[in-house]
């Protein structure tokens, strides 16, 4: 049995993995201290985090997804009680209120809840043929909901990613792209009224960079200042001034993409994006061999979450997307996010493993 | 199930196509921002973190000619906050405003700016510095000025002669306008490292071009002396109800300046004092007056020296005399002229009858030659601002009304430099001297930069024509219109002087400048000084308003000096004897 299970198990996914893993481990110490030695503490908790989620991951991968499809939708009343409670009890930092305070560390349970999204969307979009009016009903549900519950702690990053996700699984499940994009524009007509003054100044900075460039555009102008600056060898770990002098607001975070893009320069930027892109094409491949359609669009979800983040936030860094704040898989400090991430890749193995048998024989 | 897994296949494909795609673009724009733009925003980065700390440069010194300290500026500290740092507003403001003393209402409402950066106080004391430093609050920082703040320590003694300087340590008037170059030093420049508030990265200091501190300056005015002079004249101008008063007191040998007063001054220290322009006026540089009878020196100087009159020259003198058509009176001071009187009793009882009777005499042309040679309408280049060259006609507009006027000091304007230094030059051998307050210049580590060396600026007359004045202006002392003037134990020469006071262009009537300006000892003069009081009330006369005043501070200034008495028993019947401070 176990022997037979990593035989199943695929390899190649979890090889870029563990490479961004440990590129990210070198930049964060960089962002975090300026030598090697000591750890910083924000590199000692990455890398218990990467344990936890290494166990997660094969806990994910060991069991039946279909498991995680029965259980959908009493994962997903928990999640949106978390976000409520969040709401409540939670922890704010930066003016946002996401964070749930558990011993000595946070939890943020926006990050599970993407995943848990997919997770109940693709259930309930497997279980029927036809798109009929119940389903929708119960499809806005799922999705509205905990949207709705990001959207107000306020993390636009983390509810545009859910409606990404949501949008490309009904793609797949027949809905028109005309309809998906027609939702799409009357939504973003609302932002005006939706958005917090910030949002909006990002949005704005975004469409002309020189508006404010000490303000809102401080982070962009930055980020860029620091990118450009590294050429094509970047000036070297530890080397980078506009990061290490915090010029670069939340290089360990969001702005880590400007670290490797300083430090590390062309060369390393472009490793790490091909590593990405290898990381999503071994997902679209386990997507394909997916013996279901649960599987199926479960696995498109994960792949939307990974592939807009790593878009979105990359973007970001480099002034071709507005600032929404989001991490950079893998690579950003912070553990719900890596803890996810891992659970969502063990997922992938879950269904890669319980692939139809016709195409391995 | 496998006819839905068709359909979505390609989809999945265009999905994934799609992604590429965007990943392209990003590649896009690193080649964009890494490759091709990475000069750019290296040059951008290098101007953010590298930045410039100006390095103070202290103001120097102005010192007497002793170095007692007249002026310096002293290294302080400023208090500014920022904002966003500071946790607990009301308390920070509390405990500022207990060390600071200004309300607290005004520093919360400074730390309440929506800013990163408000100054709270400029240049404050060390002491208060050092308090605020302890308090170690959040938020609240020091910096070090690039300027320190000017202190006065002899408060307004001299203040004309120093100025005074402006909130960043310019100079605007005075010595500190006028050697403001060497005064002010060049501010260093250090270029490091920096984060992004601006503190240096340890290790990040890249070059530093040290401060050159400024330059002292050292005066060649004696404290002492311009001490006794102010306090003399400051009592003097209220006894005689005048509107003013100037006293210059110079080195006899040297033409250095050892006092330089006028009265009533404003404070070197706050430019915005009422009547600050009237105030701030030198006029002992800065305006001209008609000199009147003290002129008489520079008429019996030119008529002797040009051989026009010898000293047993019997001359027309009386109560009138006619010139250009005019009928010109003595001055009703109670001296009767006989109708013919020598120089010397021309001089001593101040005879304008006689007086002009010299100049025709000696004629319009060799005349104005003197007055020219003495330095007369022309700047004496004395290191103060505004100086004026007086009123000098043209020789070529004399008239012989204007050559009869002259001859008893109507007519002409002069400084009271320039009739100081020209009575320097007539009773120092014929040797006149540069007029000069400089003496050295000195480094901050009180190293001579540059001295001022005595130089003789030109020699008017002959060494034997100054002896003969020096014989005149002894006998205006001992027995003619200076007699107030004497100073017990010393034989001092000199002149009075009444002149009228032009204003509007007309003779003001009833108003009046006395002066008096004088030498001693006589027999080996160590200062000329001049005292000249404007407008005095009651008694006009410059030998009974000034003589006295000459007398009073020319005591003081030669026990000071600790000049010996020419008659030590007349001292001694007075009861007093010369403090030896030197």
């Amino acid at each position: 049995m176990i022997e037979n299970f990593w035989k199943r198990f695929d390899i190649w996914i979890i090889v870029p993995v563990f490479l961004l893993f440990s590129l990210g481990l070198l930049v964060l110490q960089s962002s975090a201290a300026d030598s090697f030695f000591p750890l910083s503490d924000i590199v000692l908790k990455h890398c218990v985090f990467f344990a936890i989620g290494c166990a997660v991951l094969v806990l994910f991968a060991a069991c039946d997804y279909d498991a995680l499809g029965r259980l959908a939708t009493p994962i997903a009343l928990v999640n949106i009680f978390l976000l409520i409670f969040v709401f409540f009890a939670g922890h704010s930092a930066k003016g946002a209120q996401r964070w749930i305070a558990m011993g000595g560390f946070t939890f943020q349970p926006s990050e599970p809840a993407k995943l848990i999204v997919v997770l109940a969307l693709a259930k309930i979009l497997a279980s029927v043929d036809k798109i009929d009016r119940p389903t929708i009903v119960s499809v806005v549900f799922t999705v509205f909901i905990p949207w709705f519950l990001i959207f107000i702690q306020p993390d636009l990053g983390t509810s545009l990613v859910i409606v990404f996700a949501a949008f490309v699984m009904l793609y797949f499940v027949g809905i028109k792209p005309w309809i998906l994009l027609s939702v799409l524009l009357t939504a973003s007509s609302l932002s005006p009224f939706l958005l917090r003054d910030y949002q909006k100044d990002r949005l704005l900075v975004f469409i002309n960079p020189e508006l404010d460039v000490s303000g809102a555009g401080w982070n962009i102008a930055q980020s860029k200042i620091a990118v450009g600056s590294g050429g094509l060898f970047g000036k070297g770990l530890f080397q980078g001034t506009q990061t290490q002098l915090d010029f670069v607001p939340e290089h360990s975070t969001d702005f880590i993409f400007s670290v490797i893009g300083e430090e590390l320069g062309f060369i390393g930027c472009v490793l790490v994006l091909l590593l990405y892109v290898f990381l999503l094409y071994r997902c679209a491949f386990i997507i394909k061999s997916s013996k279901d359609k649960f599987g199926f669009l479960t696995g498109v979800g994960v792949f939307c979450l990974l592939g807009f983040h790593v878009f979105v936030n990359i973007g970001m860094v480099l002034g071709v997307m507005p600032v929404v704040g989001v991490p950079l898989t893998f690579i950003s400090s912070g553990g719900s996010a890596l803890i996810s991430n891992m659970a969502a890749i063990g997922i992938l193995e879950s269904i890669y493993s319980r692939r139809e048998r016709l195409f391995i024989k | 199930m496998i006819g839905w897994k068709k359909k979505v296949r390609k989809r999945l494909i265009d999905v994934f196509y799609i992604l590429l795609l965007l990943f392209c673009i990003l590649a896009y724009r690193l080649v964009s921002l890494q490759i091709f733009q990475n000069e750019t925003y290296k040059d951008k980065a290098e101007q953010q973190h590298k930045g410039t700390v100006s390095l103070p440069a202290l103001r120097g010194s102005i010192m007497d000619r002793k170095y007692i300290t007249l002026a310096n500026s002293m290294a302080l500290s400023s208090v500014a906050a920022d904002p966003t740092q500071i946790k607990d507003r009301k308390k920070t403001a509390l405990l500022l405003s207990q060390v600071l003393g200004i309300s607290e209402e005004l520093l919360e409402s400074k730390i309440t700016i929506p800013t990163t950066f408000v100054w709270i106080e400029r240049k404050i004391e060390d002491e208060k510095a050092k308090k605020i430093e302890d308090l170690k609050l959040d938020g609240v920082f020091l910096l070090k000025e690039s300027t320190g703040k000017r202190f006065y320590p002899k408060g307004e003694l001299a203040s004309h002669i120093l100025g005074c300087t402006g909130i960043d340590d310019q100079g605007l008037d005075g010595i500190e306008a006028v050697m403001d170059n060497y005064l002010k030093g060049k501010p260093g420049e250090m270029s490091a490292e920096m984060d992004r508030d601006g503190r240096i990265i340890p290790g990040g200091v890249s070059s530093i071009i040290s401060a050159i501190q400024g330059y002292s300056v050292v005066l060649t005015i004696d404290e002492s002396v311009q001490y006794i002079v102010e306090n003399s004249l400051e009592k003097a101008v209220k006894a005689y109800g005048a509107d003013s008063g100037s006293v210059l007191v110079m080195d006899a040998k040297t033409g250095e300046i050892l006092a330089l007063a006028n009265k009533p001054d404003y404070k070197s220290t706050d430019p915005k004092s009422p009547n600050y322009m009237q105030l701030t006026r030198n006029s002992c540089v800065c305006d001209s007056y008609e000199p009147g009878s003290t002129f008489k020196v520079i008429l019996a100087a030119a008529a002797l020296d040009s051989g026009k009159v010898k000293l047993d020259d019997q001359i027309q003198c009386g109560n009138t005399i006619q010139a250009g058509g005019w009928t010109l009176h003595n001055a009703n001071d109670g001296f009767g002229g006989n109708p013919t009187e020598n120089i010397t009793d021309i001089l001593a009882y101040s005879f304008n009858t006689g007086s002009v009777a010299i100049g025709l005499k000696m004629g319009s042309k060799i005349f104005y030659d003197y007055i020219e040679k003495f330095g007369f309408g022309q700047l004496t280049g004395i290191e103060l601002p505004g100086e004026t060259e007086g009123i000098l006609l043209p020789l070529n507009d004399w008239t012989e009304i204007n050559l009869a006027t002259i001859s008893f000091g109507q007519g002409i304007a002069v400084t009271p430099l320039q009739i100081v230094s020209a009575v320097q030059g007539a009773i120092n051998q014929g040797e006149q001297m540069k007029p000069r307050i400089i003496k050295q210049i000195l480094d901050s580590e009180g190293n001579i930069v540059k001295d001022f060396k005595p130089e003789v600026k030109s020699r008017p007359i002959s060494s034997e024509t100054s002896y003969q004045i020096n014989m005149i202006l002894r006998n205006v002392i001992e027995r003619g219109t200076g007699t107030k003037a004497k100073i017990p134990g010393y034989l001092t020469g000199g002149k009075s002087g009444t002149a009228n006071i032009v204003e509007n262009g007309v003779y003001a009537q009833g108003k009046y400048i006395a002066s008096f300006i004088g030498y001693v000892p006589a027999e080996d003069p160590k200062f000329v000084m001049l005292v000249k009081i404007k407008n005095p009330k009651g008694t006009i006369w410059g030998g009974s308003v000034a003589g006295p005043i000459f007398s009073e501070i020319g005591r003081e200034i030669l026990w000071r000096l600790g000049i010996p008495p020419s008659f030590p028993n007349e001292i001694n019947k007075l009861g007093a004897t010369p403090q030896k401070n030197e």
